[in-house]
């Protein structure tokens, strides 16, 4: 590791840059979640959960990424651009629909016109 | 070996998961991308119907996978001192045409939405009863990237010209710098996912559930209503009699 770049020994290195971060999708999902009409203790809940699972997820991505810089640059930059990109939007979705679900099973849920 | 039983999330996320990686794999790796094809013959016939002008809109690929844009604006020019020397003296001049290249990673946000838009309806539960939702999302997704790709050329001509009269206007640029990060690197992400909540109910209501129960209690109210004035008629005419 030097400073945000992880690199390896043949010179091959991806850095964490601003972006990279998963924090696009988090306040994606910090949106939602304090947007839904739910108790204040089920969105602290949702945000702490939410964030640690988008950012574990961002981990595997910047990991896999490493590894598959070495191996081929056309497939990393599938993986880079659209790929990795499109499954942390899903995961933030799903992310969204266990935290409703959550909700739903506590009795919490509020219809948007209460 | 006994069925493993996902819940529906789990299910969602793994199908997605799976069917996204494959749909993105086959787009990427396909000679002649027919998506791209058709999106700029439709965008610079739609760049013909909302550019008017002496030139045309044109989109053309380089060999290495940058698209070349030609985007008729209009402007006049001012003299600048770094301008080349005119023999009719330092004039104004009016322009026909911006020309800027879009790096091929950026190029490919504008297809690769329609693949992720179909891996998402197929992931999603109950396809059966809502399978209108492909070939409706399916016109929905290429219209508004056709839509998208004009708005980003409009928004990168503007940039360009802004660079070439020097603009010092900070709120300008800075809209111009936002709406260009919007086009390029947000809506073309979050587009297949949009449209395909939208579009696909039983997605809709299983994760916003305030849906069904709403959706049922409006369908239930007539029947409810109907019982209760019977259930009054009934005290009524116990009442009278």
């Amino acid at each position: 590791m030097e400073g945000v770049i992880l690199r390896a020994p043949g010179g091959f290195g991806v850095e964490m840059r601003d972006g990279c971060n998963g924090i696009n999708v988090t306040v994606l999902l910090w949106a939602a979640i304090l947007a839904f009409p739910a108790p204040w203790k089920l969105k602290a809940y949702g945000l702490a959960i939410g964030t640690l699972a988008i950012q574990l997820l961002n981990v595997a991505r910047f990991i896999s990424l490493f590894y598959l810089g070495q191996y081929s640059a056309t497939w990393f930059e599938l993986a880079h651009e659209y790929l990795w990109e499109t499954l942390l939007i899903l995961d933030t979705v799903v992310v969204f629909w266990l935290w409703v679900g959550r909700v739903s099973r506590s009795g919490a849920l509020r219809h948007a016109g209460d | 070996m006994p069925a493993i039983s996902l819940a529906p999330p789990a299910r969602f996320l793994l199908r997605g998961s799976v069917l996204v990686a494959a749909f993105l794999t086959l787009w990427w790796l396909a000679p002649i991308n027919p998506l791209q094809s058709l999106l700029l013959t439709a965008a610079e016939t739609g760049g013909a119907l909302l550019f008017s002008g002496r030139s045309k809109l044109t989109i053309t690929e380089a060999a290495n996978g940058d698209w070349s844009f030609d985007v008729p604006i209009e402007p006049v020019v001012p003299p600048t001192p770094t301008g080349p020397p005119s023999p009719t003296g330092a004039v104004p001049q009016q322009i026909y045409s911006i020309g800027f290249d879009v790096a091929r990673s950026d190029a490919g946000g504008f297809t690769f939405g329609l693949p992720v838009f179909w891996a998402l309806i197929l992931a999603a539960p109950d396809f059966r009863r809502n399978w209108r939702s492909l070939p409706i999302g399916t016109l929905a997704m290429a219209v508004l990237e056709v839509a998208l790709l004009l708005i980003t050329a409009k928004i990168l001509a503007y940039k360009s010209l802004a660079q070439i009269l020097q603009s010092h206007d900070p709120v300008g640029g800075w809209f111009l710098r936002y709406g260009e990060y919007l086009a390029v690197n947000v809506i073309p992400y979050l587009l297949p996912f949009a449209v395909a909540i939208t579009l696909h109910r039983g997605v809709r209501e299983r994760i916003f559930q305030w849906a069904a129960p709403l959706a049922a209690s409006d369908r239930q109210a007539p029947r409810e209503y109907r019982a209760a004035k019977r259930g009054n008629q009934k005290r009524i005419a116990a009442k009278r009699s």
